[in-house]
């Protein structure tokens, strides 16, 4: 059979035909039926990105997730993810959490070559536990509000400042949402989070550490697959006026509209916009 | 012989231009002269097979056409880049002003619409440089369209959408002769192949690029295909594959023969780059050599480029520190005038 120009319009057609009916079919599926969770977050959790070249160009909107990891070493600041990847580290992503993940840490004979290959390991796809206001929450805020106290009678004023201003900053405007767990099954991490309105499961990325600079001990989290939320047109106007926030506490409170949003994590664990309105 | 394609008919074309210019050359010294009746016949024949190149193929018919074509050629490639970026930018500056039923309609009916104008510009046109306009177009418009619906419905991404971008890259590539499609098809597929390699290799697919050893694969089977898939009706075709195939070899190869840690091997840092030195060195002169026995100048010519690359690349390690500049510059003249005289020699044996 000689192919044809007919043949060659059929083809491309059915082609762009299907793969859009496939994309179209899967999130179909992932808003089909009731959410696997449902978060009601707030101007603390959902920020526009941070400005780049050609993004005054782009009439589109889309909210970043502001998650964070608990840093015992932090003494209570927030370390913020997904804006930079580089930072903290996660204290429950130890030696025996890494082993569940698969990640088989070097032992403490280990020879070069194998610690070599041990950090030439790169990211690994997992399922990540998302905690929204929860203890984890209430546990750095309750030690930021203690080295505030300690250091109100203790250290230099300037510094002591410094630490109020960062308790006001964890109080009302920081993020509340953690990642607080790691998982290759995300059945397993909904049975150990039941609470679809307070925990969403959603696919991310864990780093190993390194052996090297000492540094062996914990992993990091190092990002989620989905780290934006697109902003249908109908709730454009709940958003007007909201600007990207910064990592740290500013010396005003931030500027832009207070709102609670509605994210849906579907079958797939892929977010959706499903409500918003402005708060007074 | 059969004329299938715009290159077969533009070689058929140079063929008889030089049959031409040299059968006046042996008429003028007396070697061979032709009858008047043979003249005109051979003028007949020739005249018709060259208007019917020039009608079906648009072919250039004399060097003057030839130099106007290239200016063509380039004209067209900027062009297909420029409209390419317009698409882009255009629809990201308006995509956010419609509601979500609206935004798909736009974005399939843009993929669908320029696939449809392409194939109409081509029955049209026989030179091909609107077509490759047209066709860069169709293949953003299909890119935009499902990277924009990844992202108003906030899918996973996933190396997946490699494989039709590509598919309709090379369709269009192989339906309207487009070499630039080709290239845009065969990025996808080392693309894919890449990602494929890296997640075989414990990484997450979109990092495959920080291992470059993820290349190797795609650089394998894109040098094989036009020996398995024979390409003689698509001029051009089968030396774009191995090009492309040679500098997804050469160039992770480069990579890690300056920073070996990038390599999974656990070996220590120096040993990989040296061996990776000493690999980039042996592959590029055996590419050379193989470019040389199978009359391939396109692999010959990519071979020597990354021979000298290394081989200028280890100079300035050893001896750009450490030298005068005056020295180090005359050094790396001076082994350029021992790769002429070598390749003269080789040209002469082979000759």
């Amino acid at each position: 059979m000689k192919w044809s120009p007919k043949w060659t319009a059929v083809t491309g057609l059915s082609l762009i035909a299907l793969v859009n009916l496939i994309v179209l079919i899967g999130v179909a599926y992932n808003r089909s039926g009731e959410p696997e969770s449902r978060l009601r977050l707030t101007e603390r959790e959902l920020s526009v990105p941070r400005p780049w070249a050609f993004q005054k160009e782009n009439s589109g909107l889309s909210l970043k997730l502001l998650w964070r990891v608990r840093d015992e070493e932090s003494e209570g600041r927030a370390y913020y993810f997904g804006f930079v990847s580089v930072g903290g580290r996660a204290t429950w992503l130890d030696g025996a959490k890494l082993k569940e993940l698969g990640i088989e840490p070097p032992s403490s004979t280990a020879t070069e070559a194998q610690k070599r290959r041990y950090d030439k390991l790169g990211a690994k796809e997992v399922f990540l536990a998302l905690e929204f206001d929860g203890p984890t929450y209430r546990a750095v805020l309750e030690r930021t509000r203690e080295t505030a106290q300690r250091s109100q009678n203790e250290e230099a004023a300037g510094k002591a400042q410094w630490r109020a201003k960062w308790l006001r900053h964890e109080e009302s405007e920081s993020s509340r949402l953690f990642v607080i767990d790691a998982g290759l099954d995300a059945a397993n991490l909904r049975a150990k989070y039941p609470d679809r309105t307070r925990y969403s499961i959603v696919r991310g990325r864990v780093h190993p550490p390194t052996t090297r600079y000492g540094k062996g001990e914990w992993g990091r989290v190092e990002g989620l697959a989905i780290d934006s939320v697109n902003v249908p047109l109908e709730f454009r106007p709940v958003f007007e006026g909201l600007t990207s926030r910064g990592y740290y506490p500013s010396a005003e409170s931030p500027a832009g509209p207070k709102f609670e949003a509605a994210v849906a994590f579907g079958k797939r664990l892929e977010p959706s916009l499903t409500g918003a309105t402005r708060k007074p | 012989m059969p004329v299938e394609s715009r290159a077969d008919a533009q070689r058929r074309t140079d063929e008889i231009r030089a049959f031409q210019r040299e059968l006046q050359d042996l008429h003028r010294r007396g070697v061979l002269l032709l009858t008047d009746e043979q003249t005109r016949a051979l003028d007949r024949y020739h005249g018709d097979l060259l208007g019917q190149f020039a009608q079906v193929f648009d072919v250039d018919t004399d060097s003057q056409a030839k130099q106007l074509s290239l200016g063509m050629r380039i004209a067209s490639l900027i062009g297909a880049l420029a409209l390419g970026a317009s698409v882009f930018f255009l629809f990201f500056q308006i995509w956010g002003l419609f509601a979500t039923p609206v935004q798909v309609a736009i974005l399939v009916l843009a993929a669908l619409g320029t696939f449809v104008a392409t194939l109409l510009i081509q029955r049209r046109e026989g030179s091909g440089y609107f077509t490759k306009l047209a066709a860069l177009v169709a293949f953003v418009c299909f890119v935009l369209n499902i990277a924009m619906l990844g992202r108003i419905f906030d899918v996973t991404p996933s190396d997946k959408a490699l494989i039709p971008w590509a598919a309709l890259a090379l369709l269009l590539a192989y339906a309207c002769d487009l070499r630039l499609l080709l290239v845009a098809g065969l990025l996808c597929i080392i693309a894919f192949i890449g990602s494929r390699t890296g997640t075989v290799g414990g990484m997450y697919w979109l990092y495959f690029g920080e291992r470059p050893e993820n290349f190797f694969p795609a650089a394998l089977i894109l040098f094989l295909v036009p020996q398995v898939i024979p390409h003689h009706r698509f001029g051009g075709f089968a030396a774009t594959f191995r090009v492309m195939a040679l500098l997804t070899l050469f160039l992770p190869m480069l990579v890690l023969a300056n920073w070996g840690d990038l390599s999974y091997l656990p070996w220590d840092e120096h040993i990989l780059k040296n061996t990776y030195q000493v690999l980039g060195f042996a592959a590029s002169a055996l590419v050379a050599w193989l470019g040389v026995q199978k009359g391939w100048v396109h692999v010959v010519n990519t071979g020597v480029v990354f021979f000298l690359i290394f081989l200028y690349t280890k100079f300035f390690d050893w001896w750009w520190e450490i030298m005068p500049k005056y020295l180090f510059f005359l050094v790396v003249g001076m082994t350029a005038v021992l790769f002429l005289m070598i390749f003269r020699r080789l040209r002469m044996r082979i000759a």
